[in-house]
């Protein structure tokens, strides 16, 4: 509301006149600019213009002085105040009033300097006061966010459930002298000093059994030697297969042998650990995986030679000792689990080809005893994610403190073992030249913030728990019956993992990042089963044909005395799908798009495919809502998924 | 007699609009004036009556210019705004009503003349 004429009153326009508006903006200091002021060079005195200065005395000018000073206001301000009050005494005088009196009718000069500061800012620009209310509420937040940070660097997160030791229970209650794993490792120290990759320039390392020589074919001499070689060892094997369980002790604490056995040196294996994870499911190495596929592998080739060379009940032993050994495996974590299945799953294609390639290699008493193997194959293909469960609960109550009531929060020695976890303490380190301190100031700064966002440890327990039960659907049911039960849990939690909001992501950060894909998992349990039903069905088809001297026009010719019932399709629960081609059988499901092409591929991604990806894209599953949009987008494979014999090309 | 602090915190505003209410007046001007048209009950320093114009200023009940006086003394003016006459108003309707109610108890006695309407 100021209507100051400053062309009467600044005291440069007073000394200089008229400038040129451009010479009063160069004159003009970078503060007032930057407050949208032109006000040309201040005058270090913001007293009043000397003619009425003049007129006071040196107490009233001292008292004015005394109260601008302290009003601590903006240059400009105290100018109009400092002229006020002059012109203010000059009329005192002037009404015939001494100084003593108008000194004595001013009042107290610092209640009144303060008073004249706080009336004056509140005159002042919108911009200033919207400044002055941001400012405080910052400073507001940054004292709540400092007590926040105290909080939080308080309390203790001393882990309470010893989850390895839970898991290991069973494992280290198995005497030694019953345990496989011994003769495993003793097999696998003989075998690794001379892999069977080596031994054959066409047999590449980690080659999978399907694509190792029959024989008659390329290599397959080196491979028979190498059998022969490694007999003792495949005794061992066959030893260890032949014990109940395997009794291998997960975690990070391994023998001098098993060390030699996994190429781990000792200072090796520290390397894996951190100080926190004594005991901890993070620091849980399963090394023992890649030898056990390996020797399944020596085991399937035993099997294939014997079956191929006349000795059929050999073969089968090795075949029931190769399922033995994917039991053997099958442990508490999804990733044991699904190797479990994936050893099983080799076993099931590799009795399938061999009764594809040498159909008269077992008789009709050794196919049955055959059959009633593989029907009782169950354990292996279930998967339970008790280990994955135990891992999200072990992390976090490694990472965050008890709580009251059981609502911790992340505290600083929790956070720091996170991002250990992830290894960005080491990225971060790169990042900070090696700079701890200023490291963990900044990881201190951003803590408060973070550890507000992530859910309190109730809750994400609450949540992992939640999430587990909702997936068991798809490891209880066939994935025939997923559609249906697709809403009832699994749906939601695949669309807590794929598509919630970013706050929700970042409020369950630890689950969404340490949480498996648990359909897909699933899903590869379900391939299994297909193939293990399929391989059931080629033996009842074999016995049939050599009973009638031809196929079945039908399945369900065979039920029930060859086959107690046509096993389903795993994508419609309807039976398996069978046609004879060329005067071959074909077993096959209609795959992903749910409708029979006859037993026809879906074409490949490019136009030379091979033949085992164009199926791989027929059996991939998918989730309702995405099966209808490649429905409506025409994306769907559009072909069948042949289950046996496997496709060629 | 001068007012208490929290009466004079009440009254001193609206009294200083009040005698801006027929023109322009300069802050000396108006402790005068608050002096003599009270008997010094009103009466108000320096200390206490530039902040309030300040703050008058501030809510855009008054507003200031600065200019020459007839004698080329240089002054700084305040006239009420449109919005501090409304105020203004405001006020001395509730002052009035104050007063009524006092008299009403016998806190402040009739007026002279009283009742004549």
């Amino acid at each position: 509301m100021s209507e100051t004429t400053s062309t009467d009153t600044a005291p440069v326009a007073k000394q200089s006149g008229k400038k040129h508006p451009l010479l009063l903006a160069l004159n003009t200091p970078v503060g007032h600019l930057l407050r949208g002021r032109v006000t040309g060079p201040v005058h270090r005195r913001t007293k009043a213009e000397p003619e009425q200065r003049t007129e006071l005395s040196a107490e009233a000018e001292r008292l004015i002085d005394r109260v601008v000073k302290r009003t601590r206001l903006w240059p400009s301000e105290k100018r109009e105040v400092n002229a006020e009050l002059v012109a203010h005494f000059a009329d005192g005088y002037e009404a015939g009033h001494t100084t003593d009196e108008l000194i004595e009718s001013f009042g107290d000069p610092v209640r009144s300097a303060k008073l004249i500061r706080r009336a004056k800012r509140r005159c002042r620009p919108l911009w200033w006061q919207t400044m002055r209310y941001g400012r405080n509420v910052f400073g507001v937040f940054v004292g709540l966010y400092i007590l926040l940070a105290g909080y939080l660097l308080l309390g203790e997160n001393e882990p309470e459930v010893n989850y390895l030791a839970k898991l290991n229970a069973e494992s280290r209650s198995v005497p030694e002298d019953e345990r496989a794993w011994p003769l495993y490792v003793q097999a696998g120290l003989a075998l690794n000093a001379d892999p069977l990759h080596e031994h054959h320039s066409a047999l590449g390392k980690n080659d999978r059994i399907d694509e190792l020589p029959y024989p008659g074919e390329p290599g397959w001499e080196a491979v028979s030697a190498y059998l022969d070689d490694h007999a003792a060892s495949l005794d061992l094997v066959e030893r260890g297969a032949r014990k109940a369980e395997l009794g291998f002790v997960v975690g990070r604490q391994f023998t001098p042998t098993e060390c030699r056995l996994f190429d781990l040196e000792v200072e090796k294996a520290e390397q894996y650990a951190f100080d926190w994870r004594e005991e901890s499911l993070v620091a849980v190495l399963l090394p023992h995986l890649s030898s056990m596929r390996d020797q399944h592998t020596l085991m399937l080739l035993r099997a294939r030679r014997a079956a191929m060379r006349g000795g059929p009940d050999q073969a089968m032993r090795s075949i029931d000792l190769a399922l033995r050994m994917a039991e053997h495996v099958h442990g508490p974590f999804l990733i044991d689990q699904l190797v479990a299945v994936t050893l099983a799953n080799r076993t099931f294609e590799e009795v399938g080809r061999l009764i594809q390639r040498d159909p008269k290699a077992f008789d009709d008493g050794q196919l049955r005893n055959l059959a009633h193997r593989l029907a009782a194959v169950n354990h292996s293909l279930q998967l339970d994610f008790t280990g994955e469960r135990y891992f999200l609960k072990d992390v976090i109550q490694r990472i965050y403190t008890d709580g009251w009531l059981g609502s911790g929060h992340v505290n600083l020695a929790g956070m720091d073992q996170l991002l250990q976890m992830f290894n960005l303490s080491q990225r971060m380190d790169r990042v900070y030249d090696g700079s701890p301190a200023l490291f963990h100031a900044i990881e201190g700064a951003a803590m408060p913030a973070m550890a507000v966002w992530m859910a309190p440890r109730n809750e994400m327990e609450r949540k992992t728990e939640q999430l587990y039960s909702k997936m068991g659907v798809v490891t209880r049911e066939p994935m025939w019956r997923w559609d249906e039960l697709w809403n009832e849990g699994p749906g939601e939690v695949f669309h807590f993992l794929t598509q919630s909001s970013m706050l929700t992501e970042w409020r369950y950060a630890l689950i969404k990042q340490l949480m498996p894909s648990l359909s897909r998992a699933a899903e590869v349990a379900e391939h299994a089963r297909a193939k293990r039903d399929a391989v059931l069905v080629a033996i009842a088809l074999e016995i049939h044909r050599r009973r009638n001297g031809s196929w079945p026009e039908a399945l369900d010719e065979m039920t029930p005395h060859l086959l107690p019932e046509v096993p389903p399709d795993r994508f419609t629960g309807e039976p398996m799908q069978y046609v004879l081609r060329d005067g071959d059988p074909l077993l096959y499901s209609v795959g992903i798009d749910r409708d029979d092409d006859g037993g026809r591929l879906p074409a490949g991604r490019t136009d030379n495919s091979p033949a085992a990806d164009r199926n791989e894209r027929a059996r991939s599953w998918l989730a309702p809502d995405r099966w209808k949009q490649s429905k409506r987008d025409g994306d769907l494979p559009d072909g069948d998924w042949i289950l046996w014999p496997a496709p060629e090309g | 007699m001068k007012l208490e602090r929290e009466l004079m915190r009440g009254a001193g505003p609206t009294a200083v609009l009040k005698l801006l209410e027929p023109g322009e007046k300069y802050g000396y001007e108006l402790v005068e004036r608050l002096s003599q048209q009270t008997d010094g009950v009103l009466a108000m320093g320096q200390s206490t009556l530039y902040p309030m114009l300040y703050n008058l200023e501030a809510k855009g009940l008054v507003a200031s210019r600065e200019r020459k006086a007839d004698s080329g003394r240089r002054r700084r003016y305040y006239r009420l705004t449109g919005k501090g006459k409304r105020k203004l108003a405001k006020d001395t309707a509730q002052w009035k009503r104050l007063v009524e109610a006092m008299q009403g108890i016998g806190v402040v006695g009739e007026p002279a003349g009283g009742g004549a309407g």
